[in-house]
């Protein structure tokens, strides 16, 4: 999966999001909550680059561009977390630009850049993909599906053979 | 088509726009997303200001918006919009611009000279 530009921001700010859930409140005040999912949605990133040179700024459009603008997710490299020992977000998150970067000029040939992300959970636990050493004369690729211990024997063993194409 | 003038702005701040897309989410937070062009980026903005300009600039600028049509018309802009750049960051082949709203002309605080901020967006061709 695609990784942001190397490039450490100036600022950041993270926020962790929430638990799914559904809170009803009577009249008299009573309070039911309902949680609607396990992992936490909307955790977002702003992101502040200041004074980046034209080449890192293309670094980052032409990230946009790629990920065609807020459609498709990618991972964060540690740069991005700066002075955090430890990355808050796990790799059950991915991110996804919540909304286009704005490119402001601040000096000659000297570029800020604002960027905000949104996480989205994916499943990194449940799904292997081992091709790593695929034989193109044999070019079985074998899915490992582990429900982890829902039962004895949880794996499931996918096959998908494409018929020894080039 | 007329190209915008050829002045150069004070200040610039370039909007990257968005793929054409639509987003459902589940109550547990799943999403969905739908792509309708793997090309095309709408609403790429650039929002350009220019402090103390002449009359006859101001007019150029003026009367480039009344041959546009207002909004209506896209047009190209010249290199000058695009000063301090070495590699224009939006293709004149893929897209053009058009303004996106109207804008307000104000007085530069010395007799002769004007300010005039004005937004404008892609359009792809």
């Amino acid at each position: 999966m695609s990784t942001f530009p190397s490039v450490s921001p100036t600022s950041r700010t993270y926020v962790p999001g929430n638990v799914p859930s559904n809170v009803q409140v009577a009249l008299d005040g009573t309070y039911v909550g309902f949680q609607r999912g396990a992992r936490r949605i909307k955790q977002t990133l702003s992101l502040s680059f200041s004074y980046l040179t034209e080449a890192d700024m293309i670094l980052i459009k032409d990230h946009f561009i790629a990920r065609k603008g807020t459609f498709e997710i990618f991972y964060l490299p540690s740069v991005i977390w700066g002075d955090y020992t430890t990355s808050p977000v796990g790799l059950n998150y991915a991110w996804r630009y919540s909304e286009p970067p704005q490119i402001q000029d601040v000096s000659f040939d000297r570029f800020t850049v604002e960027v905000k992300l949104e996480t989205i959970s994916i499943n990194t636990d449940d799904l292997i993909i081992d091709a790593k050493n695929a034989d193109s004369n044999s070019p079985e690729r074998v899915y490992n599906i582990d429900a982890g211990s829902a039962s004895a024997t949880p794996a499931r063993l996918h096959r998908i053979n494409s018929g020894l194409a080039a | 088509m007329a190209n915008f003038p050829s002045i150069v702005p004070n200040q610039r701040v370039f909007g990257l726009g968005n793929n054409p897309q639509e987003q459902f989410e589940s109550p547990d937070g799943v999403g969905t997303r739908f792509i309708y062009s793997n090309s095309n980026r709408l609403e790429q903005t650039l929002s350009l200001e220019f402090i103390g300009l002449t009359e006859t600039q101001i007019t150029s600028i003026t009367d480039h918006f009344a041959g546009q049509k207002g909004s209506l018309i896209p047009f190209d802009l010249p290199s000058e919009i695009w000063s301090g750049y070495s590699t224009v960051p939006v293709d004149s082949s893929d897209y053009q611009w058009r303004y996106a709203s109207t804008f307000s002309v104000e007085s530069g605080g010395v007799t002769g000279r004007f300010n005039v901020s004005i937004d404008l967006v892609t359009v792809p061709v």
